[in-house]
């Protein structure tokens, strides 16, 4: 073996040592000793795997060099994996988030679950994230199906493991509803191409993709959009995201929204920009009109919520919507012949969908934390955490700065790459395309303020002030493992915030191959030239105002004359995001009801009770009607059902007949 | 050509048109018995079928399907048929819910229809378009009979019917399945009488009646 082929067979190797631990974790959890040793052991060992799985994408991103796996011989279908330079960074992305969310789930498994249950989650976990790695490499249609049915009932399984009531149930089965019929797309956008393909492998799709005629493009489009959004929360297809995702187990949520999301980004990615051989004009204004609505949407429910999960959960409506703007801006270009800034816009993208798993888990383990040490996700009942639990307080400021996209920070440098291609749809609009990109400018600023607002909202209730109730008073210690979990990805955010090159490098060589003659966009050299420079400054002032004498004043808070400040005085979520939700009204749509007791002396009231009760607005106008006519419709169907034989019998007989008569008369 | 070349053409050719009066005669029939004695007679044309056409292809192994649908169909299953009629001592009627008359004229509207249906698809061998139209129509004279009498009896003979021209078709479109096939096909069938069987009298035992039409509370 000559020296050149080094990499390539460390690559080939490391890919299948990260597979088999993966395999083999749920069969060590399962059958070892259940101690707490041992479990920890098992953990180390799943997250060894992942780091290694880390390392290969990595490598397969710096180097191109393709690892791959061919198990068709011993599987029922084609199952053939395959790394290249797309699917090295989502499994890049996938193993590095998913390390410190297994961290992070040694002592939440330890406190929630008792050591059945801890044996199940140990077991499903490592599967669930290898059915990520599954759909993300396959090279094959059925390998790709078979890796996203499976993350569908593996996350379901886990969502079911938390606890059992019928309100957790009837979530699951909307998730699993919503997912299946998902599924069912993604299956038909795969099968549209066998009319040129002669198999589902990708290579003879790609081959296919070209000679598919506009009809059916038109089809692998939209059941792909379908499929693909239905699985990334695209509005109105995102009603199971806030259902799913806080009832899920804490680290499952983080994996979830941070990484499960982004699988559906790469399908889309994938069919478009590669099998489909480039995009056509028009999906890209859909992408992004699609995408504009769903950003905004995302953000002003995720303001409406005080569930911290549902919040994050909502606001990861919000970051797809971001990424779908710059996928669609990408496909406008790529359609009209500007490769460069197309590559420039799908950059943008991918390195928003891996700024997102970041912060997104980092903020989902944060809410984790929280709950670990005081029993609640409502963040009207926390507050003052920064001085109890200060390392879940910094690590989750700094995954509230990078999901506002604040600079040194990674958000930024996603939404500022998103704002640069943006802004260059200018030249689109000189060539003769719909001014459509500029206004996207505006709705992106938009939504950039409102999340900067959501999430100053998220850490000033949560950490700062004074607790508002003894939960929040007594926070109890968090564990190490949780605190290395949390500071590992708040570094990430960081250090991507700074050194942005590290992935814009390979990032560009990736899209150099799906976006053929793309060039080099200058604006990569200037923001991983510029941040560090401005990372440098900040410390350097940071460091001379720390140095500076300072004048100390020590004094009481004025109370307004009152006695003494009490936590009732402080500023709730709610008040806090008020002015917001009452610009934006008409999309909440909030039931309100006061009652005054008695109702004949309203101005001397005894008792008064508000509530108040937001549905989105889909749910009542689009998933209502939609479910009532389903089920009228099955209602009429059991009329058919007389329970008869001979009735059942007459069916069958009937459909005989008619088939023969249409035999006779179709000739 | 020897004589019983002669007639082995013959039965093949002319078979079908007993086959087509034991169906017209079904549909008219009024008693149990006289089915069951149809669908021997039926069995018996069939059994004639397989033998020539066991003689015309020179093959041992359709002598053997012939032996075991003589044995099975035309012996044994009537003569069960008839034991359990005996055995349950129900009324001999058949249970029409579509009258006598109007089921002859039904049925002979699907002999046509399956006569001009079948023609279309193979205008070029006489004799098997003769036949396979006439295995079409003993399919869905089997149904009809299933749908239109409601004695529970009444439906097992009209599955043996129904039976009884998917085997012609599958004798007549390839000169005869593989024998182990046939041996499944006779097997699944003996067995699915004896259910019926046992399902008759546990039916006639719990609601004193053996009228499908009346068995209606199961229901989603």
């Amino acid at each position: 073996m000559s020296m050149t082929e080094d990499p390539r067979v460390m690559i080939q190797f490391g890919f299948l040592l990260c597979l088999t631990g993966l395999l083999v974790a749920p069969l060590i959890s399962a059958t070892m000793r259940r101690s707490t040793s041992a479990r920890r052991a098992d953990a180390a060992f799943i997250i060894g795997s992942l780091l290694i799985g880390a390392a290969v994408g990595a490598a397969v991103l710096w180097h191109g060099e393709a690892a791959d796996l061919d198990l068709s011989r011993l599987a029922p279908f084609a199952l053939a994996l395959k790394v290249d330079r797309l699917s090295a960074f989502f499994f890049f992305l996938i193993c590095t988030v998913s390390a410190p969310v297994t961290l992070f789930s040694i002592p939440y498994a330890q406190q929630h679950y008792s050591e059945g249950r801890a044996t199940w989650f140990w077991v499903l976990l490592p599967l669930f994230v290898l059915s990520m790695v599954v759909v993300v490499t396959a090279a094959t249609g059925f390998a790709f199906l078979f890796g996203w049915e499976l993350m569908t009932l593996l996350s379901a399984a886990l969502i079911l493991l938390e606890g059992d009531s019928d309100d957790r149930r009837h979530n699951a089965f909307i998730y699993l509803l919503m997912m299946h019929v998902g599924a069912a797309a993604v299956a038909a956008c795969f099968f549209l191409f066998l009319g040129q393909a002669s198999n589902l492998t990708f290579e003879a799709m790609r081959s296919a993709g070209a000679s598919l005629t506009a009809n059916v493009r038109v089809w692998v489009f939209v059941t792909a959009m379908f499929g693909f959004g239905m699985k990334s929360g695209i509005v109105p297809l995102h009603l199971w995201l806030p259902r799913a995702h806080p009832i899920a187990p804490t680290p499952v949520s983080a994996l979830m929204s941070g990484v499960m999301l982004k699988t559906a980004v790469y399908g889309l990615v994938r069919i478009t920009f590669d099998l489909l051989g480039g995009p056509a004009g028009w999906t890209g204004y859909v992408v992004l009109l699609v995408g504009a609505v769903t950003a905004v949407l995302g953000i002003l429910y995720a303001l409406g919520e005080h569930d911290l999960k549902r919040l994050l959960a909502y606001s990861s409506v919000e970051n797809i919507g971001l990424i779908y703007v710059a996928l669609g801006a990408a496909m406008l270009f790529a359609a009209t012949g500007l490769p460069t800034l197309a590559a420039l816009a799908v950059i943008a993208a991918l390195l928003h969908a891996l700024n997102h798993a970041f912060f997104k888990s980092l903020l989902f383990l944060g809410a984790g934390a929280i709950h670990h040490s005081t029993h609640t996700l409502d963040i009207e009942n926390l507050g003052g955490l920064q001085r109890r639990i200060p390392v879940v307080g910094v690590s989750c400021l700094i995954g509230c700065c990078a999901i506002a996209g604040l600079p040194v920070f990674n958000g930024f440098v996603g939404e500022w790459l998103m704002f640069k291609s943006l802004l260059a749809g200018g030249e689109l609009h000189a060539i003769g395309g719909l001014p459509v990109l500029p206004l996207m400018i505006g709705v992106v600023g938009l939504v950039s303020g409102l999340s900067a607002a959501c999430f100053v909202n998220v850490y000033g209730i949560s950490f700062l002030g004074r607790p508002r109730t003894p939960q929040a008073h007594h926070a109890d210690h968090t564990p190490r493992a949780m605190q290395v979990a949390l500071v590992f990805l708040a570094s990430g955010c960081v250090l991507l915030g700074i050194w942005p090159g590290l992935v814009l490098r390979p990032l560009l060589s990736l899209v150099a191959i799906i976006i053929p003659g793309a060039g080099t966009p200058s604006e990569l050299q200037l923001i991983s030239h510029v941040l560090p420079v401005l990372a440098g400054s900040m410390v350097a002032l940071l460091l001379a105002s720390l140095a500076l004498p300072r004048v100390k004043r020590l004094t009481d808070t004025w109370a307004c004359g009152l006695p003494e400040l009490s936590p009732r005085m402080e500023y709730t979520a709610s008040s806090f995001s008020k002015p917001i939700r009452s610009v934006f009204a008409f999309v909440y749509r909030s039931d309100r009801k006061i009652e005054v007791t008695p109702a004949e002396e309203p101005y001397f009231p005894q008792a008064m009770s508000y509530r108040s009760a937001r549905t989105t607005s889909f749910e009542k106008s689009f998933y209502r009607p939609l479910v009532d006519t389903v089920i009228a419709a099955a209602q009429q169907l059991r009329r058919l059902q007389t329970g008869n034989v001979q009735v059942y019998l007459l069916y069958i007989f009937l459909t005989l007949v008619c088939l023969l008569f249409l035999l006779r008369f179709s000739r | 050509m020897g004589i019983l070349d002669v007639a082995a053409l013959k039965i093949l050719s002319s078979a079908a048109v007993l086959l087509f009066t034991t169906a017209l005669l079904m549909a008219g029939a009024k008693r149990i018995s006289t089915c069951v004695y149809l669908f021997a007679f039926q069995s018996a044309v069939l059994t004639a079928q397989v033998f020539a056409t066991a003689f015309v292809q020179h093959s041992p192994e359709a002598y053997a399907v012939g032996a075991m649908v003589l044995l099975v169909k035309v012996l044994g299953i009537p003569y069960a048929l008839l034991w359990l009629m005996r055995r349950l001592r129900t009324p001999h009627d058949v249970g029409t819910t579509v009258g006598t008359g109007n089921s002859v004229f039904i049925m002979a509207g699907l002999i046509l229809l399956s006569f001009s249906a079948v023609r279309l698809y193979l205008q070029d061998f006489l004799a098997v378009e003769v036949a396979l139209s006439a295995a079409v129509a003993l399919i869905l004279s089997g149904a009809f009979l299933m749908v239109t009498r409601s004695k529970a009896l009444m439906q097992v003979l009209g599955l043996l019917v129904l039976e009884n021209g998917i085997f012609l078709a599958a004798l007549v479109t390839t000169f005869g399945m593989p024998f182990i096939i046939e041996i499944g096909i006779v097997f699944d069938l003996v067995i699915g009488i004896l259910l019926m069987g046992v399902f008759a009298f546990r039916i006639r035992d719990t609601f004193e009646h053996l009228d499908v039409s009346r068995l209606r509370r199961l229901r989603g």
